[in-house]
């Protein structure tokens, strides 16, 4: 089964997170507001169409739409496979915080 | 309506008629508000900033952790590359004596043997760059073979061959077209072993 990390797995969950109202747009400011930085049309894209073809996302075009000039919005959604990487991700890193006690030192 | 240029550029970088149409829908979409909101210059602006922001952003999205893969196969290229070169010094230092007593023309022999070492040593590079470089270990095998090991053996075979064999130097410098499968080779070896001898190493 594909894994997810970093990026791909932000989306992943920005996915997850909008649920029925997870296009293109949603998804890109949805996840600039959580990440804290811009990303641009290209790269969520980009990771998008990765997440697709790895089997992790899957999305259907809805009615074409005056407001986009006729176009139609692409809606994506988690596949199974997509559930399951969110959820190793999720154990992996309570795997890695398991017994972890932060106390900072001055210098 | 957002401006042709834009329009232009989102198409090439678009892996899909289907995503083109959801990028510049989404790009239509925003810039229809933001033209009713800040004018239709500021929208222009803001379209042409995201097209070019978009072309990079596929770019740098394109190849996953980039950096991380980059770091990771170049010390992985130049260490398989070493350890390619050490093995082709060793059975250099072998097959030499042995051209020089063959009762027949030596310098098919050398070029011969040479080629075969050198297929042989691309192996044992790839095998390594792949055992170094874990982030990509297939594309750190090819790297060991392409373009280190090609520049050095050509070097070696324009310099170390004595110059009336020509014939056999060029032979010998288009053989060096089989480093990079014989690295790759390597590398699959590696991987090959690397998961029979842990099967947890494999994707989950």
């Amino acid at each position: 089964m594909a894994t997810a990390s970093g990026l791909e797995l932000a989306t992943l969950l920005t996915v997850a997170r909008l649920g029925a109202d997870a296009y293109g747009a949603a998804v890109r400011r949805d996840l600039s507001d959580v990440e804290g930085r811009d990303y641009s049309v290209g790269a969520v894209y980009t990771t998008l169409q990765r997440l697709e073809d790895k089997g992790l996302l899957m999305s259907r075009a809805s009615e074409p739409l005056r407001e986009r000039g006729g176009r139609s919005r692409r809606y994506f959604s988690l596949t199974r496979d997509g559930a399951a990487a969110c959820r190793a991700a999720r154990a992996r890193h309570e795997r890695m915080w398991n017994g972890v006690t932060l106390r900072g030192r001055t210098a | 309506m957002i401006p042709n240029g834009v329009h232009r550029i989102i198409s090439a970088i678009a892996a899909s008629p289907e995503i083109r149409e959801a990028m510049l829908g989404d790009l239509d979409e925003e810039y229809q508000v933001r033209a009713e909101r800040d004018g239709i210059g500021a929208a222009n602006r803001w379209c042409w900033r995201e097209a070019v922001r978009s072309l990079f952003g596929a770019l740098r999205h394109s190849v996953p952790n980039m950096s991380a893969t980059l770091t990771s196969v170049l010390p992985a290229m130049l260490w398989g590359s070493v350890i390619a070169c050490l093995a082709s010094v060793a059975v250099a230092a072998v097959t030499y004596p042995v051209t020089l007593y063959a009762p027949f023309d030596k310098a098919v022999v050398f070029t011969g043997l040479s080629i075969v070492a050198r297929f042989v040593t691309s192996i044992m590079g790839g095998y390594e760059a792949a055992r170094v470089g874990t982030k990509a270990p297939l594309w750190s095998a090819v790297a060991a073979g392409l373009l280190p090991t090609t520049v050095l053996f050509s070097i070696a075979a324009l310099t170390i061959i004595p110059s009336q064999v020509g014939a056999m130097v060029l032979v010998s410098a288009v053989a060096n077209i089989l480093l990079v499968p014989g690295s790759l080779a390597g590398g699959i070896l590696q991987q090959a072993q690397q998961r029979t001898n842990d099967p947890l190493s494999s994707p989950v």
